[in-house]
């Protein structure tokens, strides 16, 4: 456990160390970047503890699932 | 790129990204895998035996002889409730994991073939070690596990004597018929077929077989041997053909690409070996009067191959005379398969349903579900048309004027 | 908006890069979902489906020359006004953000399976990744030359496989011709068209870069390299009726693959399949970084970041995490690609740009855009 969570320290600190040069001249770039980076940093602390992440393809499954289901029956 | 150094470094970084072409977890080194040729499957009361001849290379590629440490291939047995089990087991008396993807043949018991063979055959289905190459093969009147473990002469890995031999085989001697694990799936899945599988026996004395002595010898103690096909219906092995049986099959099924035959000579003193170069055959069912009806033209073109009484070939009308004959004895070997398939086997395991269902959808559907029994009640017609072309490099035999 | 990105591509190389996404990942996998569909009539499926496909590719040609500068979410704000049209783009880049994680998953489960089963699958992913995110920032241009580099060998690989594979056809396979009827058979094209064609709406952020010379021309090129596309598509689903027959395509995971390994030339040509895996792999790349690319430019331009580069790196990561999220299973997997995948695709590929396109033409944006040529 304690060596994925140092590899992904490691390897998002190699992220920040390329980036971090050229975002220099703009700020909203900047604060972009380190926002989404946290982000997913956060994501994948999260996911290396086997903590359930909500899964999007079953968002669109409660949207169109019925409507695929209702498909399918018109054209067997 | 604009100098040499950089193009050199980039060539040299692109050559060591193959350093991990191996994979790191799936790395395999070769000496730690037993590349399997054979694979046996038996079932002992609810429990399945697997038995598997693994190569030993060593004793393949020595070029001394056979004076070495061992025999060529060697076998490990297990047993488990699943076939993957047992596999996996076999680790414990093999100092190595198998390793499947150069799979020759699969043999299975006739025993088990009789209980039925589909769930046994699903590991080798799905596993993606395994490819779809290998021959599967019934063991007439013995186990799997004693088969594999027969020595062979000319080629040091029986497995792959079984398999070459079924492969030479099958396009010079006509009752032999090569089945894969696809054919038979295939088969198995079309309700308008059922499968037939090669069948392989041992002759002689097995238990000196098993010996490197059997080798040894001028004349093998025992012979692996192919034998006829075995019918199945869906995955129970009901019967055997007999060779004549197997012959009319594989002429139905347009599998026949070269074989020898024999008709009596006109005169009646001896017989003519025809050899037969092509052979074409149609399949067809139709329905007539509400039952089925088979039809089945073959084409076939010979050449007189051995000719072994007083006979003037080149009179008129005795090359049509010979082709008649032959017409006259391959109508009877199908009509007779055919018979032996409704009557005997009471299953239809030419493809005439799948013949059906390629003409005449309609029809098919109102007969699917209970084929077989319609096909026992189909009515026949047998239409053969011979050509003999050629006679060899002589015309007539020099035993004609002596 | 400068993204940055300055890249232009010509016509030639827009039909190579349109040939080789809409080969993507639909050759790998819809010749199992035709299968069991229609059965033996797999191909017919697929030939619908590209008829329907052309009328998808044409739809999206008429949406770009009404907007010829423009990106989706370029398109969005302009004909939907600044906040219906960020709306419509966050869905826009959710769904290629879906797509990426889903293609991930496709190509590192194949690998999985069929090569390196005891590794684990992130490594396989992060590998990916790298080179996708490698060509995203270096551009349009980069990816656009690296496809034509790569096309040469798609095309050797392919022709290989074909010419190989021809002793083995038995024609009868495919008998009786047009069992499964039309309903099956339409419905298989849905299937086909919504993997293969409905997902460049994903490549409206690159149509904007396609400078040439001759227009026209470059837009007849989309059409011919889409169909050509899908013809290859079919063509191997034809090959595995004739070669596999209907049942064991339709029980295969990638029929495609079993394919490969059957190619046998006098016992000497034999077990290549691993090098014709490199057919798929070119073209799931090319469906990959198009995927990603389209993400990345799609959420920067919504977030009017001066460079899209600076999202590549955070993106990949999160990627990554999603491509192991996303299916659970594999039968989870061939559930929602048959289920819901259709509609969903549907939605984005078909009705909005159908909406889009149709309030444009209201705002006389084609006549606008026409007379400014």
């Amino acid at each position: 456990m304690m060596w994925f969570i140092a590899g992904i320290i490691i390897i998002v600190g190699f992220c920040f160390i390329i980036e971090i040069p050229s975002l220099m001249k703009f700020k909203k770039d900047l604060w972009t970047f380190v926002v989404a980076m946290l982000v997913a940093t956060a994501l994948s602390l999260v996911s290396v503890r086997h903590v359930p992440l909500p899964n999007p393809l079953d968002w669109a499954a409660v949207i169109f699932e019925p409507i695929g289901e209702s498909m399918k029956r018109t054209f067997e | 790129m604009r100098t040499w150094a950089n193009r050199f470094l980039c060539i040299v970084l692109a050559l060591s990204l193959t350093l991990t072409l191996t994979g790191c977890w799936d790395r395999r080194e070769l000496n730690e895998i037993a590349i399997s040729v054979g694979l046996g499957i038996d079932k002992v009361g609810d429990r399945y035996r697997v038995t598997v001849q693994v190569v030993q290379p060593a004793e393949v590629a020595a070029s001394k002889g056979s004076a070495g440490y061992s025999t060529p291939v060697t076998t490990y047995r297990a047993s488990g409730a699943t076939i993957f089990e047992a596999i996996r087991k076999m680790t414990t008396i093999s100092p190595r994991k198998i390793y499947a993807s150069h799979l020759r043949v699969v043999v299975i018991g006739e025993e088990l073939a009789r209980e039925g063979i589909a769930d046994a055959l699903d590991l080798i289905s799905r596993d993606y070690e395994l490819r779809m190459d290998f021959y599967v093969l019934i063991a007439k009147d013995t186990n799997a596990e004693d088969l594999l473990e027969l020595l062979t002469p000319l080629d040091k890995i029986p497995a792959s004597k079984i398999f070459n031999s079924i492969q030479v085989s099958e396009k010079a001697w006509a009752p032999v018929s090569a089945v894969t694990l696809d054919m038979f799936i295939r088969d198995y899945e079309s309700k308008g077929n059922n499968p037939v599988l090669s069948g392989i026996k041992a002759t002689g004395n097995e238990e000196k077989g098993k010996q490197k002595s059997n080798v040894e010898k001028l004349q093998p103690d025992a012979r692996l041997r192919n034998n006829g096909l075995a019918v199945f219906r869906m995955d129970k092995l009901i019967g055997w053909m007999s060779q004549e049986q197997s012959k009319g099959y594989n002429y139905i099924i347009n599998r026949v690409k070269s074989t020898v035959g024999h008709v009596p000579c006109p005169s009646g003193d001896g017989n003519v070996a025809l050899e037969i170069i092509r052979s074409k055959s149609k399949m067809r069912t139709e329905i007539r009067n509400g039952k089925p009806h088979l039809t089945v033209d073959l084409r076939v073109e010979e050449n007189v191959g051995e000719v072994m009484c007083k006979m003037d070939i080149t009179q008129e009308g005795v090359i049509d005379s010979l082709e008649h004959e032959a017409e006259q004895s391959l109508k009877d070997i199908v009509e007779q398969t055919i018979e032996a398939g409704q009557k005997t086997f009471k299953c239809d395991f030419f493809g005439f349903g799948n013949a059906l269902h390629r003409s005449n959808l309609k029809a098919w559907k109102q007969m699917e579900n209970d084929w077989d029994e319609h096909f026992v009640e189909a009515s026949v017609t047998v239409t053969v048309k011979v050509d003999i072309k050629r006679t060899g490099t002589i015309d007539n035999s020099f035993t004609h004027d002596g | 908006m400068a993204l940055l990105d300055n890249g232009k591509i010509n016509g030639r190389q827009l039909m190579v890069l349109v040939f080789l996404y809409s080969v993507g990942t639909t050759v790998l996998v819809i010749p199992s979902g035709l299968a069991s569909i229609a059965k033996q009539d797999a191909w017919i499926g697929g030939l619908v489906g590209i008829l329907l496909g052309m009328l998808t590719v044409g739809l999206y040609v008429m949406l770009w020359r009404m907007y010829p500068d423009k990106t989706f979410v370029g398109i969005c704000e302009a004909v939907l006004g600044r906040w219906a049209g960020i709306i419509i783009s966050l869905i826009y880049s959710l769904y290629s953000f879906i797509g990426t994680a889903t293609v991930l998953f496709y190509v590192t489960n194949f690998f999985q399976i069929h090569f390196l089963p005891r590794t684990p699958v992130v490594f396989t992913c992060i590998l990916f990744a790298i080179i996708v995110v490698m060509g995203t920032r270096m551009g349009l241009e980069s990816i656009a030359r690296t496809s034509e580099l790569m096309l040469p060998w798609f095309l050797i690989l392919f022709f290989v496989l074909v010419t190989t594979l021809t002793p083995q056809i038995n024609i009868d396979n495919m008998l009786p011709i047009y069992e499964a009827g039309t309903k099956s058979v339409i419905w298989a094209g849905i299937t086909f068209a919504g993997t293969a064609y409905m997902p460049m709406v994903f490549l409206f952020a690159l149509l904007p870069r396609v400078q040439d010379r001759q227009m026209n021309l470059a837009r007849m090129g989309l059409f011919l390299a889409a169909l050509a596309g899908g013809l290859c598509v079919v063509f191997v689903t034809l090959l595995c009726i004739w070669i596999l027959g209907p049942d064991i395509t339709m029980r295969s995971i990638f029929p495609s693959y079993a394919l490969v390994k059957k190619i046998s030339i006098g016992n000497f040509i034999q077990r290549i399949e691993a090098i014709l895996a490199g057919l798929w792999f070119i073209t799931t790349y090319m469906k990959t970084t198009f995927y990603f690319y389209s993400w990345v430019t799609s959420l920067s331009e919504i977030l009017r970041l001066n460079n899209y580069r600076t999202l590549t790196l955070p993106c990949a990561i999160m990627m990554i995490i999603f491509s192991q999220i996303v299916y659970p299973n594999v039968i989870y997997m061939q559930h929602w690609d048959s289920i819901v995948f259709p509609p969903y695709i549907i939605a984005m590929g078909i009705v909005i740009p159908v909406v889009l396109w149709v309030i444009g033409l209201m705002r006389g944006a084609g006549k606008v855009s026409a007379s400014q040529k």
